[in-house]
């Protein structure tokens, strides 16, 4: 892997927001948008892939298990709202939706990967991994690169998924322009595969016969399909009138909330269970940091704590990465609510090194599309720590 | 003009604050809705100018089209407009909460005197808001809820403001909305000083208080 300059930043910036969708360029006084671009042999981009695709087989098992075990799912400790609903998931196939989850690779100092954790559930970056690329490409004039299409590869299973013409629920949090970019870019893409695109909330969804509905102003009509961008602890959280109707319904979703099981960070914490049952998780323990609950920790300098629902990075006690108050705030927290964080074993990431020798530690989010390995979004940081400061960055492959 | 070069006019390069200009209404400047409102391209006058300072940054937390307006009668004072309105726009046949298009219009329309307009490379910014962002009433589910509010992240830091010298911020507005009081609060731990004004009366300095915690 190596970091790239991309030149014309300037420009650069304002065709990524205006081509690229990217509505949120800064985030308090960062720039969340990199001058680089992060440059991937083709043999790197296989092996993350071949791994991506091995990570995506166990995850299904395990979710195919827990849905008809849930007394196995105890310990995940789903909230309460949440668990009630999930025995209405028993005729779950996979087959009959979309199931999308991104997986987040780190290189370790002794040039390993490891994964850091996974978005089983609304895994975004959509056109961060589909076009951005290619306008740095454009950007950086070298005829050797290229890049993988994301949204093109989810499109295509969408479309296999989903009759010609229907309609399909970007179901977002209409209040938040970061999450419509997310949805605008999918939405603007499937108009032209002749989708008819509805961006509304989870709560202009209705459900009869377990069939999906909207009742969207000026667009009450069945739907073809629900796309959610609305992490499900939330809408258990604001439970609009309507929600439990997606743990059972047929219409085809992207994601069913299927991916709850392994969206909680906890999810290690049932690995014993899980292979005593004869399911396979071998890549999974290859690839993530051993993971305890707090109370086992015995040496809280080895490792990092995480809310179990933790999203972006937000509240990981990584001390070289936290000011001495935050890091305290959090410990503080871990100590009052246990149960609501893991501890996971501290791994040593590899920085890369920029031409001007400032160095950038690097996620490399890795998606799977119904198994299949999807495209890669990345993000980087001057300190070992991905988090809302960080700087999406554009992911090339380098054909040799 | 296209929305890139309308938001070049008001993000121009190598201008100080204009990273905190959010994109979202200009890259939807190619798709503006018919509105019936009468559009009022007045633009005010500024009572408080004798308050202002390099030292001084404002924020309007005013009804976007009036934030806009005053933005641009700001300049004459030597202030870099810089809008950072957030709200996304409805489908097309769906009623939504927040109107953007009148805001949208007014975008367009500022950014030809704009264009013409000197400022300087550091000068200190204006940040426009919509008050209306914080309606919130839907009269039924049905309709398309595009209320937003300012966040932490959506403005510069109160060290940043310090390191380039901004010691004050005036709130111009009748009142102080709930969401821009957590910010306030956090620049007035800073030792940051917080004016407010409704534009007739001179700012006065205000104590903001300590924001309630959310459940």
């Amino acid at each position: 892997m190596k970091l790239i300059k991309i030149p014309d930043y300037y420009n650069y910036r304002i065709d990524a927001m205006f081509d690229c969708y990217k509505w949120d360029p800064q985030f308090e006084d960062a720039n969340t948008l990199s001058e680089y671009a992060l440059v991937l042999t083709k043999e790197e981009a296989e092996e993350v892939a071949t791994l991506t695709e091995q990570l995506e087989q166990e995850t299904e098992e395990v979710e195919l298990f827990l849905k008809n075990h849930l007394r196995f799912a105890k310990q995940l400790q789903i909230p309460k709202d949440l668990w009630k609903e999930l025995k209405k998931m028993r005729n779950y196939n996979p087959q009959n939706h979309i199931r999308l989850t991104r997986y987040d690779f780190h290189q370790t100092i002794d040039n390993k990967w490891v994964i850091s954790e996974i978005n089983s559930d609304v895994p975004g970056g959509f056109a961060e991994s589909s076009l951005l690329p290619k306008l740095a490409i454009q950007y950086l004039k070298k005829p050797n690169y290229t890049s993988i299409d994301f949204g093109e590869n989810l499109q295509k299973v969408i479309q296999k998924k989903v009759k010609p013409n229907g309609t399909i629920m970007l179901a977002h949090c209409t209040s938040f322009s970061d999450d419509r970019q997310v949805m605008q870019y999918l939405g603007d893409e499937l108009s032209k595969k002749n989708y008819q695109i509805l961006y509304g909330s989870v709560d202009h969804i209705t459900f009869k016969n377990k069939e999906a509905y909207s009742i969207l102003d000026g667009y009450k009509q069945k739907i073809d399909s629900i796309i959610r961008f609305t992490p499900l602890e939330w809408i258990a959280k604001f439970r609009p009138k309507t929600w439990k109707g997606l743990f059972d319904t047929t219409t085809p979703s992207c994601n069913f909330p299927i991916a709850i099981f392994t969206q909680t960070k906890r999810f290690p914490l049932i690995w014993d269970t899980l292979e005593k049952n004869n399911i396979k998780i071998n890549t999974w323990k290859k690839l993530l940091p051993k993971t305890m609950e707090i109370k086992k920790v015995s040496h809280q300098e080895k490792v990092v704590c995480k809310p179990a629902w933790g999203r972006v990075g937000e509240n990981i006690s990584i001390k070289e990465a936290c000011s001495e108050k935050e890091y305290e705030t959090i410990l503080k927290d871990v100590k009052k609510h246990p149960k609501k964080y893991i501890a996971q074993e501290k791994f040593i990431s590899k920085p890369l090194e920029t031409s001007s020798k400032q160095t950038y530690h690097i996620c490399l989010g890795s998606y799977a599309i119904d198994k299949k390995h999807g495209g890669f979004y990345a993000r980087m940081s001057p300190v070992p720590r991905i988090d809302s400061q960080a700087q999406d960055i554009p992911v090339i492959i380098e054909r040799t | 003009m296209t929305p890139k070069e309308i938001y070049k006019i008001w993000a121009p390069k190598n201008a100080k604050w204009v990273e905190w200009v959010r994109p979202v209404l200009f890259v939807g400047l190619n798709h503006i809705k018919e509105t019936p409102e009468f559009l009022n391209y007045t633009v005010p006058k500024i009572y408080y100018g004798a308050s202002l300072a390099k030292d001084t940054a404002i924020i309007l937390d005013l009804e976007g089209t009036c934030s806009i307006k005053e933005g641009l009668a700001l300049t004459t004072y030597g202030y870099r407009p810089i809008p950072v309105f957030n709200g996304t726009d409805s489908p097309y046949n769906a009623e939504a909460i927040i109107d953007n298009e009148t805001m949208k219009k007014l975008l367009i329309w500022s950014a030809q005197k704009l264009k013409n307009v000197s400022l300087a490379k550091d000068a200190p910014p204006v940040f426009l808001l919509d008050k209306n962002r914080l309606n919130r009433y839907r009269r039924n589910l049905s309709i398309f809820d595009n209320s937003w509010d300012i966040y932490h992240q959506d403005l510069p830091t109160a060290h940043c403001f310090l390191t380039n010298h901004i010691t004050k911020i005036i709130v111009r507005s009748n009142n102080i909305s709930k969401d821009l009081q957590k910010i306030l609060f956090e620049y007035q731990k800073e030792k940051m000083k917080i004016y407010l004004t409704n534009n007739y009366e001179e700012p006065v300095e205000i104590k903001i208080k300590k924001p309630k915690k959310e459940k």
